[in-house]
């Protein structure tokens, strides 16, 4: 124990003996450039001042002193204080230095002031705390930069310089990552991508898109920044653009950083605080009149909705605050839309390239067959198509988008009922599409539902059921237990997909819109629920009938 | 007047009647294709009112229109108060909340469920699509014989066994109405319930057996007397169902031009992916402002 406690103390007064500051001071400092030693005429430049300190017990209160040169004044904010003594202006502020180590630095902007004359210049930085005091010397040329090209007419009021040394000429988007605007693409429209069930799985698993990183960390679009710097101020600025309403010019979800931390920390999109809707960035204005910045801006795809917003950029830094707003239109790219449009297209290509193999089904089941057939059509047409016309837009007005739950029943239930009970009858492949071609014709005729989706809609449930009878055996195997209640089973899973692709459709032809939550709920009870029913108890009703055939 | 007037053609503008199936079918399906072409409220509303105006020139009923507009007006709501919950676009302004986004299991699951504003307007806009379809489908229907439609599809070499299908189905409607009324009396006899013993509602899951069984029988008897006439087989007897130049002219302009509308909504929209012709300058211009 009394070992342990030496050396303890030996540690401690180890690390009190190597506690070490160190002050390091930058005019003219730049984000990105090193070494530059020239302040150009009448601009802003920052001061940077940093203090590493390391192995100290206790925060360390620490005071800092700027001795700036004739002509030369600070732009203070509450963190500084200045006072001019002479010629000479001094800044003082005071940090509390952490425990252990830390580093505290900050931006002191230093104006330049009308009249000084150029030539060699020098600020002293002078840092003190106890007994450990640093001090640094730096050196700079000031040197003529180029005058304004227009000169104020005598007479007219000064422009206050402070407020035109920079500002935003103009905001561009979309550009490509060289800052290239392809004149072909709308401007001011960003296409994102679609994705509505990842944004429902995410929203039911409480997740974010743990899978998305690579997505997300991409950018959606670059944005093109042009400013004017007429001074050739040197500042670093935080950029900021967000989304705002086109109405209230609230902020708006929809934009979001890359990644904030690491890999183990929150990325930026996966972030649970939202408070920040925004893409951010650090830019820095380098003593270039007109600079450019080529800038990301990172989608939020969970959140965005598509529609016309403002774009709010702010840069800000230094004390100073500029904002531009721009239109812009955030577009989805429907790729589900278009996925469903595709295979209804392709179930179409497959029915017309089969459709010369109905004649044969058609010689199969025979003339008691095909009349079957047309009078279990005319039933669905009467039981099915009939109600749901018209007692359906009745239900559509008291209950809405929810009444599709309760025409379900007819949908679901009755139809499968038909159909099944019609396969055990005649267990023939072309039989469901014979049924579902007249039945189609008959709402054509009757009511005039010939249109393109229709159609479409029509060939995507002949080929999916079709497809799940043939891949399922039906054809080849006994109505016998647990087969046909697995038969039921994916009957209704087939009834499922074509739900969903039925609604995919609709949505892209008539641009409607269904939340991602209302095509589960509906793929699961109309089509999952009600279809497995419809098809049990179409089962048990075929097997009953075939004692009626068999009179 | 009775259901099955109102479904008849009988009181209809003679030259609506007299005009071919083919015609009709073919303005329907193009008419429907131009609906989920254009994108533009005003050409929307323009097209629905060329739909209104059909009405008119065919002198469709006072009945008929209230029926019409019946039909128009629910199909209207409906997707007034679908889109007022699913509206996904900015801006959007709620104006009720139905759930809040915090309220349990069905909060987490809808996300939350408001009545949008700009919802409603956008409803109504899209509506016009379907009512535009319905006004049109429903011209066609109240102006033609089935029959005549049939002729159109057998024209165009509808299976003549699948047309005997159809003209089955059509004839055995009636039929079949008849049959499910019957089935219904039926039950409600042998009902030994005393309560709701006449409610129709109560014996529906019960009807599609008898009804079934029942058409079973008959498509024996029927199939037996058609076979026997050898009449199912056969060769549709093709007669002469002169197509008037003038109707076939005018499908293949409205052809032409439904085409021509389409294919300058499909350029412009690639022409947004990239896919951008300097001479189809002018067609996008004309794409944005009017479809």
């Amino acid at each position: 124990m009394k070992i342990f406690t030496l050396v303890l103390l030996l540690l401690t007064y180890v690390q009190v003996a190597c506690a070490s500051m160190k002050l390091e001071a930058v005019y003219p400092y730049h984000l990105e450039k090193k070494g530059i030693e020239t302040v150009f005429e009448e601009s802003t430049v920052p001061l940077y001042v940093n203090i590493v300190n390391s192995g100290n017990a206790a925060p360390i209160e620490t005071e800092v002193k700027i001795t700036l040169t004739e002509g030369f004044k600070p732009v203070v904010d509450n963190k500084w204080q200045a006072k001019t003594i002479g010629d000479k202006t001094i800044v003082t502020t005071k940090w509390l230095l952490p425990q252990d180590y830390g580093q505290t630095f900050d931006l002191l902007y230093v104006e330049a002031q009308e009249d000084v004359p150029f030539g060699k210049k020098q600020v002293l930085v002078e840092a003190k705390s106890g007994a450990w005091q640093e001090s640094k010397l730096l050196s700079f040329t000031y040197e003529a930069g180029q005058k304004a090209a227009v000169e104020i007419p005598k007479g007219k009021k000064k422009l206050d310089k402070k407020k035109f040394n920079w500002y935003i000429q103009s905001i561009t988007f979309p550009v490509d990552n060289l800052g290239l605007k392809d004149d072909r693409a709308e401007a001011g429209v960003i296409y994102v991508r679609d994705t509505s069930l990842e944004g429902f799985r995410n929203r039911m698993t409480g997740e974010g898109a743990t899978s998305w990183s690579s997505v997300f960390n991409h950018p959606a679009a670059h944005l093109l920044l042009e400013l004017r710097n007429p001074q050739s101020d040197v500042r670093v600025l935080k950029f900021k653009a967000e989304l705002t309403d086109k109405n209230t010019g609230e902020p708006m979800p929809g934009l979001c950083v890359a990644g904030s931390v690491d890999d183990d920390e929150a990325q930026g999109w996966q972030e649970k605080n939202k408070a920040n809707d925004a893409t951010t960035a650090l830019i820095s204005l380098d003593g270039n009149k007109a600079p450019r910045f080529i800038l990301p801006l990172y989608i939020d795809y969970l959140n965005v909705l598509e529609g016309e917003y403002n774009l709010r950029v702010t840069l800000s830094g230094g004390g100073q605050e500029k904002l531009y707003e721009a239109p812009i239109v955030i577009a989805k790219k429907h790729s589900i839309g278009l996925f469903a449009v595709g295979f209804a297209f392709t179930c179409l290509a497959l029915v017309l390239a089969c459709s010369y193999k109905i004649k044969n089904t058609i010689y199969a089941i025979g003339a008691k067959g095909a009349i079957t057939v047309a009078l279990f059509a005319a039933i669905a047409f009467g039981g099915i198509t009939l109600p749901t016309t018209i007692l359906g837009d009745l239900l559509h007005v008291f209950l809405g988008p929810f009444s599709g739950l309760v025409t379900g029943l007819l949908n679901g239930v009755l139809q499968y009922l038909l159909i099944v009970s019609l396969l055990v009858l005649f267990r023939a492949p072309g039989v469901l599409s014979l049924m579902f071609v007249v039945k189609f014709m008959l709402s054509g005729l009757m009511f005039g539902h010939f249109s393109p989706l229709g159609v479409l809609s029509c060939c995507v449930y002949i080929v999916v059921l079709e497809a799940t009878l043939y891949f399922c055996g039906f054809y080849k195997n006994d109505t016998k237990g647990n087969y046909m209640l697995l038969l039921c089973f994916m009957l209704g899973v087939a009834d499922a997909f074509i739900t969903f692709i039925n609604l995919e459709q609709m949505m892209f032809f008539y641009r409607l819109y269904y939340a991602d939550w209302y095509l589960a709920l509906y793929m699961l009870i109309n089509g999952l629920l009600y279809s497995s029913v419809g098809s049990w108890l179409g089962i048990k009703t075929g097997l009953k009938l075939r004692q009626v055939m068999g009179e | 007047m009775s259901v099955r007037q109102l479904w008849e053609g009988t009181d209809a503008a003679p030259w609506m009647q007299k005009l071919n199936g083919r015609t009709k079918l073919i303005v329907l399906f193009l008419f429907a294709i131009l609906t989920i072409t254009i994108d533009n409220p005003r050409s929307l509303f323009v097209l629905f009112s060329i739909t209104l105006l059909l009405h008119v020139a065919a002198k469709t009923s006072i009945y008929k229109w209230k029926v019409l507009a019946i039909l128009l007006l629910l199909g209207l709501w409906g997707s007034m108060f679908s889109q007022a919950l699913f509206f996904a676009q900015s801006t959007r302004t709620p104006l009720f909340v139905l759930i809040e986004p915090n309220a349990g299991f069905l909060g987490t699951l809808t996300g939350g469920l408001y009545v949008y504003r700009e919802g409603i307007l956008y409803g109504a806009v899209q509506g016009l699509r379907s009512a535009s379809m319905m006004s049109l489908g429903l011209l066609v229907c109240w102006t033609s014989d089935p029959r005549q439609l049939l002729q159109a599809l057998i024209a165009w070499r509808l299976s003549p066994q699948i047309a005997f299908m159809l003209v089955t189905a059509i004839r055995f409607l009636p039929v079949l109405a008849a049959e499910t009324g019957e089935v219904i009396t039926a039950l409600q006899l042998r009902s030994d319930s005393h309560s709701g013993r006449t409610a129709v509602i109560r014996h529906l899951p019960y009807i599609a057996k008898p009804l079934l069984a029942r058409c079973l029988r008959r498509a024996q008897t029927l199939a037996l007397s058609v076979v026997s006439r050898g009449f199912f087989l056969a060769n549709a007897n093709k007669q002469a169902n002169l197509w008037d130049w003038r109707e076939k002219l005018c499908c293949i302009s409205l052809s032409l031009l439904v085409a021509v509308i389409v294919s300058s909504k499909i350029s412009y929209l690639l022409s947004e992916q990239g896919f951008y012709f300097g001479v189809l300058r002018q067609a996008y211009d004309w794409t944005k402002l009017y479809l």
